[in-house]
């Protein structure tokens, strides 16, 4: 069925629903701020205990807090020099191109570790939120180079707990082969975490992406995320990711001694927010 | 003068019907004809047209709610019209944005054989409007019935246009997903 074909279809709904989409301009600020209200009120007798009130829906939030069981599988320490290191791999893409070129775009919390082979690690992994393609709520991430034999420099193995945001493609690892592997590498990717006030954010730790993707010409959709970065925000990544993720916390630390007392400075770590990278991606198609 | 009084003129073959009816609906039926052919002259020429399709199609038909009834004539005469100017080349950007959103839910490929189905699609699609919440719903009829502007739906719902964008996203993958549920392949 085409597009248009299907907009006729929806052009047969109940009477009610189109006239009620017309009728909420009169009245809505006035029924906003009642409720606002009426929520703070709400929010009160709630902190007494006395009821539950549900004065208006909110969206599902996303769950940020960490917490890693007893029984949870981290990676193993690499003790030794890895035999190989790499400074980097992976195609230069825009966040356009890695979302065009990804079978699926998400959200997802890294879990158990399962296994490495000689070029991979494996980890299971929940997915919170799908952007594109679509994905069942678990599933096998590969990190390639990221084992005890080939490693990226700074580009820690990924452990329990991380929240990044991936382009997917399917691995051709042959020890998994329904996993998923990130499209354009270790530099195309975000962690997210959040700020202190509650915000989720997300920062391309090493920069690379954000560089290819203000340097692209030819894409159909300008990269309009804006850039917010703050020794704030740094500082409350540091803290989030210090819980459980020791050598991503000391990257940003990293970042953060260097910025600090230099706030005019531009900073290296790119950091956008979720929200702001939801609604570029709705743009695209 | 209110929708029933103006059927009554329309029933009683009163040409008053049709200067009343414009003047009752004719902005509201002009912006959704706006909406979905970017250009002023086609839109008000397609109005005209659903005013006298109104004429030639009352009596028989004795519309309870006349507004609905004239907007819908409008929202199809409109996009009857759309498809013949992207037909030849002509279309300007109207309703071309929501139109590749809905992209998501349907396939894009023509087969004569989905035209049966179309019936059951309707009314599964009211299911899934029935299920949303008043605001949500507002919102996806907004976008896809009147075609709105994110700007326009945002500043109406009090959100962000980055906000209205992403539940727009959701509520089609919900669509789709309601949708395949009960067994359409779209």
């Amino acid at each position: 069925m085409t597009s248009l074909r299907f907009a006729a279809v929806i052009g047969e709904i109940d009477d009610n629903y189109t006239e009620s989409a017309v009728k909420k301009t009169v009245g809505l600020r006035t029924k906003r701020i009642l409720a606002a209200a009426a929520c703070f009120f709400a929010a009160g007798l709630v902190a007494f205990g006395l009821i539950q009130a549900k004065v208006f829906k909110h969206e599902r939030k996303l769950d940020m807090t960490v917490s890693i069981p007893e029984d949870a599988v981290l990676p193993p320490a690499i003790e030794n020099r890895p035999a190989a290191s790499y400074a980097s791999y992976g195609t230069a893409y825009s966040v356009e191109k890695a979302f065009r070129k990804a079978d699926a775009v998400c959200l997802l919390t890294v879990k158990n570790f399962i296994t490495e082979d000689f070029y991979c690690s494996y980890f299971a992994a929940s997915v919170d939120r799908v952007y594109k393609g679509e994905l069942p709520e678990s599933i096998v991430l590969a990190q390639w180079l990221a084992t005890s034999q080939i490693m990226l420099e700074n580009s820690p193995r990924y452990t329990y707990g991380d929240k990044l945001l991936l382009f997917l493609d399917p691995s051709i690892s042959q020890t998994f082969p329904g996993a998923y592997d990130r499209v354009g590498g270790d530099i195309s990717f975000f962690y997210a975490a959040p700020s202190s006030d509650g915000e989720i954010y997300l920062f391309d730790h090493k920069g690379l992406f954000s560089y290819n993707t203000y340097s692209c010409k030819d894409d159909e959709h300008p990269f309009n995320v804006r850039n917010r970065s703050s020794i704030q925000l740094v500082s409350d990544f540091c803290n989030y990711y210090s819980a459980f993720d020791k050598p991503i916390a000391d990257r940003l630390n990293e970042y953060y001694e260097a910025c600090v007392g230099h706030e005019t400075a531009s900073f290296a770590l790119h950091i956008y927010s979720l929200e702001d990278m939801e609604g570029y991606f709705s743009q695209l198609d | 003068m209110d929708g029933k009084r103006i059927t009554e003129l329309f029933l009683a073959r009163d040409e008053r019907a049709i200067t009343e009816a414009m003047e009752a609906y004719g902005a509201y039926c002009r912006r959704i004809a706006l909406n979905v052919l970017g250009d002023e002259r086609d839109a008000e020429e397609c109005v005209l047209d659903a005013l006298h399709a109104a004429w030639r199609s009352i009596p028989p038909n004795e519309p309870e709610r006349l507004g609905a009834y004239l907007s819908r004539l409008t929202r199809n005469l409109a996009l009857n019209r759309y498809a013949a100017m992207t037909a030849e080349k002509r279309a300007k950007c109207g309703a071309s944005i929501p139109l590749s959103e809905l992209g998501d839910v349907v396939s894009n490929t023509d087969d004569p054989l989905e035209a049966a189905q179309e019936r059951e699609l309707a009314a599964a699609i009211n299911g899934f409007l029935a299920s949303l919440p008043r605001e949500k719903r507002d919102v996806f009829v907004s976008r896809y019935w009147h075609f709105d502007d994110l700007k326009e739906i945002a500043r109406r719902t009090g959100r962000t246009e980055n906000n209205t964008a992403v539940m727009l996203m959701r509520l089609r993958g919900k669509l789709k997903k309601y949708l395949e549920e009960r067994g359409f392949i779209i």
